[in-house]
């Protein structure tokens, strides 16, 4: 028998598929906020923030920020409980609900779709930086839009490429400084807002965008707040396997990742609202101060390297999760360098709408039927069966007929609701109901009603068994 | 997983066991396991929470 090395198992712990013991685990709740702060502030909430502003007036603003991103999160949280319970990594957890082979296609979704966030997060900064730098007077291709942006883009993702490679312990004090520094700088820039501008024209200023029908406008800015909000779902257990307390995790993601980072969307919108543009920088140029400008650009570029590295580190465990024998240093290359592909790929930036639409689809989907699995096995479940592909959680042909079938009628909903590309609605409910929330509910009660009714029993599914039979399993 | 290189496979083996023999009674009699286990106030607190926002938004909305 080959025995690990401690220093070679505390390498496996933290960045491999080994479950976390409890010595092991280095997050609590106020590390939580930090990670999930430092994560959440970023090109995604300056941007949807930005989105909201030029569709709706301040006062419809604010409550759709605050709801589109909070309520999501709290829908989808009982899947940080899961992962803090058992130390596992997301994917390989549920395992157990989706199937071995129905995981993996989440997982594959999982990590193409996220390589869109990073690219998001690199080209807002690239965009700051070269606008800032412009503003300031500095020449030279670093200072122009091509190939400026795209440059800055790519430094972006190397350097959030880095900071993740290092692993967790690093990233943990990295993202300590930088969420009191984000949270900080973003009040002192809502406080100079509304005492420059006065709460008055704030308020009372017209959504520079609208669509002709107010009610689009509404629905429209209620959904991609939506999408935000429940994007997190993916990201939870790569996380909170490092919690060292259930309650750490579970309200760590949601104030962190709603609530707090909020704020940087309310920021964007409201500037968005006054300056008639998507993008925060143009408001920070258009101040006209240097201290204002200097302290956003840092702002901006701390949000974006450390939400890179928050995207990389995740999605680098899920990776070597699933595949053990792939070494660690390749794999969050490959994911800085396919980043940095899409950065360079006209029009990416300006489709991020139809981005958050089609993330809002498959996490609010992935989300019902994973609370729904947690409402029914109160999450119990068996740490071996997780291990092991050919024995444990066995469905048909590694699919959970269940979890496919739920997932398949949530999507026709949401897209005869919402088709996120055209923006249009087929069946017309839209805008009269948004599509994120209800594919949701959707999700959850078709999974909800097929597992419990037992329709697909012969199918083997363990979840199914009272937790007392489901103990003696193999 | 059989795919695994080796000493892991042996160290997560290691793990599992421990699991299974310090902890699993505990997760599946819902009581405190590895870690302190939720609470049913803080599902209280976060239900809470959305009922909040949700009022807040249908009035921000209803008051135009």
């Amino acid at each position: 028998m080959i025995r690990l090395g401690k220093e070679e198992i505390v390498k496996e712990v933290y960045f491999s598929l080994l479950p976390t013991k409890r010595s092991e685990r280095i997050y609590g709740f106020g590390d939580f906020l930090a990670v999930q702060i430092s994560f959440g502030i970023a090109a995604w909430f300056f941007l949807v923030g930005g989105f909201t502003g030029l569709w709706v007036k301040a006062s419809h603003a604010i409550p759709i920020v605050l709801f589109g991103n909070i309520v999501p999160l709290l829908l989808a949280s009982p899947i940080a409980i899961l992962f803090a319970r058992y130390g596992t990594e997301q994917f390989l957890g549920h395992r157990a609900l989706f199937g071995q082979r129905g995981s993996d296609v989440w997982v594959i979704i999982y990590l193409t779709s996220s390589v869109g966030w990073i690219a998001y997060a690199a080209l807002l900064m690239g965009s700051s930086t070269w606008k800032l730098l412009e503003a300031m007077g500095v020449s030279g291709i670093l200072a122009t839009e091509n190939p400026g942006m795209i440059l800055w883009a790519f430094v972006g993702s190397v350097i959030g490429g880095y900071i993740a490679w290092r692993g967790p312990g690093f990233l943990k004090w990295a993202l300590r400084i930088a969420a009191a520094f984000l949270v900080i700088v973003l009040i002192i820039l809502i406080v100079e807002l509304f005492a420059v501008y006065g709460v008055e024209k704030i308020f009372t200023t017209p959504p520079p965008e609208p669509f002709e029908d107010p009610a689009w406008s509404i629905a429209s800015a209620i959904e991609v707040n939506v999408g935000l909000g429940f994007s997190w779902a993916f990201w939870y257990g790569q996380w909170t396997r490092l919690a060292k307390t259930e309650r750490a995790a579970y309200h760590g993601c949601w104030l962190g990742w709603g609530l707090l980072a909020s704020t940087a969307g309310i920021f964007s919108a409201l500037t968005a609202i006054l300056v008639g543009s998507f993008d925060p920088t143009d408001w920070l140029i258009a101040y006209g101060i240097p201290w204002v400008t200097i302290v956003g650009l840092f702002l901006i570029l701390v949000a974006n390297i450390s939400s890179i590295a928050c995207l990389i580190y995740p999605m680098s465990i899920t990776t070597r999760t699933r595949w053990p024998r792939f070494r660690w240093t390749p794999i969050v290359v490959v994911f800085v360098v396919a980043s940095i592909v899409l950065e360079a790929i006209p029009g990416v930036f300006e489709s991020y709408n139809k981005y958050l639409a089609i993330i809002s689809l498959l996490t609010g989907v992935y989300s019902g039927i994973a609370v729904a699995d947690y409402l029914i096995t109160r999450g119990t479940l068996k740490l071996r069966a997780l291990y092991d592909r050919k024995r444990g959680y066995r469905y048909w042909r590694g699919f959970n007929i269940s979890a496919v079938i739920a997932t398949i009628v949530a999507a026709v909903f949401y897209l005869t609701t919402l088709e996120p590309i055209s923006w249009t609605s087929a069946n017309g409910l839209f805008p009269y109901i948004t599509a994120g929330i209800p594919a949701y509910f959707i999700a959850f009660v078709i999974y909800y009603v097929l597992t419990k009714s037992k329709v697909f029993d012969r199918f083997y599914a363990p979840t199914l068994l009272p937790a007392s039979e489901a103990q003696k399993q193999t | 997983m059989s795919s695994l290189p080796a000493g892991l496979q042996e160290e997560l083996e290691r793990r599992i066991a421990d699991f299974e023999k310090n902890f699993e009674a505990q997760v599946f009699n819902r009581t405190d396991a590895m870690i302190p286990r939720i609470k049913a106030i803080d599902y209280i607190v976060v239900a809470i929470t959305g009922i909040v926002l949700t009022i807040y938004l249908f009035l921000a909305l209803a008051l135009g």
